[in-house]
């Protein structure tokens, strides 16, 4: 299109110009034969219009034939077409005729002849090669702007399918970002940057919608966010994510809104991210709404615990006899002293000494009993889930003691003890371990009832175990566990006592794995009687 | 015949107990005895007096029902007044069917247990009496010669002189002499006397012809 775009710039006639012009090009030969031709037919022209008088001989159409050859052949056919002109002047035109001999007279007219001729010659050089050059500055200009043209139109092609690319990488992103979207909306987890100056937070959709913030939050100052975050979570959250710009440390947080519908749980990561100079602009993050994942871990929790003092009610129900003991010795102290003293009130002469003591005697039975009592509702007691304190296990064992002691004395078991002192506090629920060891301790004693020939021997041992833990290992000298059920004692409702649910292994290793322990039965060799052990994770002294 | 005063035994572990039990009963005016273990109590020399021993059923070690045994075994009569935390009632039986005084569950009232108490030395009393009795029953009869010993429970089975001659193949005038020296030996006042001594001692019925002698 560009070259039929170009053509009407020419003005030349194309047709002769390029049969005539072409021929010319290529034939050095018709070139120098084009200056005789032209000045032959020329001087013929001449001599005719003279033989018939119809003018005086003029060189005019001598100089046309010099133009055209000039024109048509260049300047050395030119020059040739000169001399012949010059020639056929002097031979046809000039008195004498037909011969090169010029006369005086026209001396001066042949000298003028030849300077026009060399003048017309030399001008039509000029113009040729000036029309040519022309010529040729205007094919390059053409081929030039073909050549401009077809870059410009490979330019605008490679343009074109950028444009189609950037479309489909347009495209694609704006499926990935809706993908993304969909992801992050299907998984309740929401993006977002952080950043620390000026301090704005930008949210993705779904964070948006987790915080219950509508779209003109997507960029947003902090303090929006942190408004709805609870109280005594706020300053953690934002002493967390001060600490990830300050220190380039990753953080992880669970923490509680407060939104119209109700309190949402939220665990959020964030990580810093380092710009080129180095430092932390912002910290990117998302947040995840584990709302209905932390409602079921709560029912759960709820459901265990309930089943756990279920079970602590029922082991409370086997040990019915030793707890009548334990709180009627103290009653009875009581009941004694408060009967001795009437008599010693009654009696003609007062022992004050005696009724000191007495009363003194009273006071510190009736703290006895009302110890046991609270022993016995602690142990009895719903503890709210997950009240983890640190808790020393040497305690709790001689507590579970204390509660069993007069059990152990009706069956007429002796404890063996070595408590280790100096262990490690562990991370717990008092209440939960202390009923682990006193299922442990009553299985026992349980297991040790067949036995007649020999002591019954309960030994609790309590020791460091592996890797930061604490280990505690409780041994009967009773008959051992049958192998055959040694690996379903854990399972939850098997049993082999006759009155029993079946559920106080298992839910002793549920509490202990909800500790971050292990609890197992130990290989027993020979007739050494079953051994219990578990393991729970000791924790630092620092934390709270 | 004079009795020394009695003494209360009482053998609990648990001190608060112990030591009230031990104040009720001296208030109501026993000389009273306090032991933490049935070893301790074993180990201690009583006096010889009446008395009576109140335990606690749950002990360490030896429990209340073994040293009741172990009383039992060694021919000890001191009578048990039981006092336990929580009784069930096969302990209970038990305790009773080897012959305690009481079987009390704590807390008890003070008339309960020193109604227990004062019965458990009156019984003990009674024992102690009725072996004195034996004892001195037996030095006598142990005084007897073997010809007296043969005549004693033919004369207490009520024959004539005449009939006991005739068993033994000797004179009535003889027997008559032996039965004077048993009279007189035993310090039996009358035939009747005599009669219940035999008793007493465990020497029966001659018309089998057997002699029978009660340690």
């Amino acid at each position: 299109m560009n070259r039929e775009e170009s053509a009407p710039a020419s003005v030349w006639p194309v047709r002769s110009r390029s049969n005539l012009h072409a021929l010319m090009e290529r034939s050095a030969l018709a070139r120098w034969v084009l200056a005789p031709v032209l000045v032959a037919i020329g001087s013929a022209v001449d001599l005719v219009l003279q033989s018939y008088n119809i003018r005086r001989p003029t060189p005019e159409i001598l100089l046309a034939t010099i133009v055209i050859t000039v024109w048509y052949a260049g300047a050395g056919p030119g020059l040739l077409a000169v001399a012949l002109s010059i020639l056929s002047l002097a031979y046809y035109f000039l008195p004498p005729s037909n011969s090169f001999a010029v006369g005086r007279p026209d001396l001066l007219y042949f000298a003028s002849f030849i300077f026009f001729a060399l003048l017309t010659d030399w001008f039509s050089s000029l113009r040729r090669r000036t029309e040519r050059a022309l010529n040729q500055a205007r094919s390059e200009l053409e081929i030039k702007v073909a050549e401009r043209t077809a870059e410009l139109a490979g330019r605008n092609q490679t343009l074109q399918l950028e444009i189609a690319e950037r479309q489909r990488v347009e495209e694609e992103l704006r499926r990935s970002e809706a993908y993304l979207a969909q992801a992050q909306r299907l998984s309740q987890t929401g993006s977002w940057a952080w950043s620390a100056a000026p301090a704005k937070v930008s949210l993705s959709e779904e964070a948006l919608r987790i915080y219950g913030l509508s779209p003109a939050h997507a960029v947003c100052v902090p303090d929006i966010l942190l408004r709805e975050v609870l109280p005594e979570d706020r300053s953690v959250l934002e002493g967390l994510v001060n600490g990830a710009i300050r220190d380039r440390r990753d953080f992880e947080i669970d923490y509680r809104i407060v939104l119209p519908d109700g309190v949402r749980y939220l665990h959020s990561v964030g990580r810093p991210v380092v710009n080129g100079s180095g430092e932390v602009a912002e910290v990117i993050g998302t947040t995840l709404d584990v709302t209905d994942r932390k409602r079921a871990e709560q029912d759960l929790q709820e459901a265990n615990s309930q089943l756990a003092h279920a079970s602590r009610v029922q082991a409370m129900g086997e040990l019915t006899a030793s707890i009548a003991h334990e709180i009627n010795q103290p009653l009875a102290a009581v009941v004694a002293n408060a009967d001795a003293c009437t008599r010693l009130l009654a009696g003609k002469t007062l022992n004050m000494g005696e009724l000191r003591e007495a009363v003194g005697d009273i006071a510190e039975a009736g703290a006895r009993a009302g110890e046991v009592i609270a022993r016995i509702r602690t142990f009895l007691s719903k503890a709210p889930p997950a009240t983890r304190r640190p808790v020393c296990l040497n305690q709790v064992i001689r507590e579970v003691l204390d509660l069993t002691r007069s059990e152990l004395d009706r069956h007429q078991v002796s404890v063996r003890s070595e408590l280790k002192p100096g262990l490690p506090d562990v991370l717990g629920d008092r209440v939960e371990l202390q009923q682990v060891i006193l299922n442990l301790v009553m299985n026992g004693i349980e297991a040790m009832l067949p036995e007649t020939g020999r002591p019954r021997v309960l030994g609790i041992h309590s020791q460091a175990g592996e890797a930061g833990t604490v280990q505690v290992t409780i041994r009967d000298s009773g008959i051992g566990l049958p192998a055959a059920t040694s690996d379903r004692i854990f399972d939850a409702f098997f049993t082999t006592k006759p009155a029993g649910l079946g559920l106080g292994l298992a839910i002793s290793r549920s509490i202990i794995e909800a500790h971050g322990g292990r609890l197992w039965a130990l290989d027993g060799k020979g007739n050494s009687g079953a051994a219990f052990r578990f393991t729970l994770p000791a924790c630092s002294r620092e934390t709270p | 015949m004079s009795e020394e005063a009695p003494v209360v035994f009482v053998v609990d572990d648990e001190k608060l107990v112990r030591r009230a039990l031990e104040r009720l009963i001296r208030t109501a005016g026993f000389d009273v005895r306090a032991f933490a273990s049935a070893q301790d109590f074993l180990r201690e020399e009583r006096p010889d007096a009446p008395g009576c021993l109140v335990l606690d059923v749950r002990l360490p070690d030896l429990s209340g029902m073994d040293l009741q045994q172990e009383l039992i075994r060694s021919g000890d009569e001191l009578p048990i007044v039981f006092v336990t935390g929580h009784g069930d009632i096969p302990m209970t039986v038990r305790a009773m069917k080897a012959g305690a005084v009481e079987f009390l569950t704590k807390p008890f009232r003070d008339q309960d247990l020193l109604g227990a108490i004062e019965q458990g030395i009156r019984t003990h009393r009674t024992a102690r009496q009725h072996r004195r009795e034996l004892l001195a029953l037996r030095r006598c009869y142990e005084s007897l010669t073997a010809r007296e010993r043969e005549v004693f429970p033919l004369v207490t089975s009520g024959l004539l002189n005449k009939q006991i001659a005739e068993r033994l193949g000797t004179s009535e005038k003889t027997v008559k002499v032996h039965r004077g020296q048993v009279m007189h030996k035993m310090q039996a006042a009358s035939l009747a006397d005599l009669v219940r001594m035999g008793e007493k001692l465990g020497i029966t019925s001659p018309e089998t012809g057997s002699r029978t002698k009660v340690q």
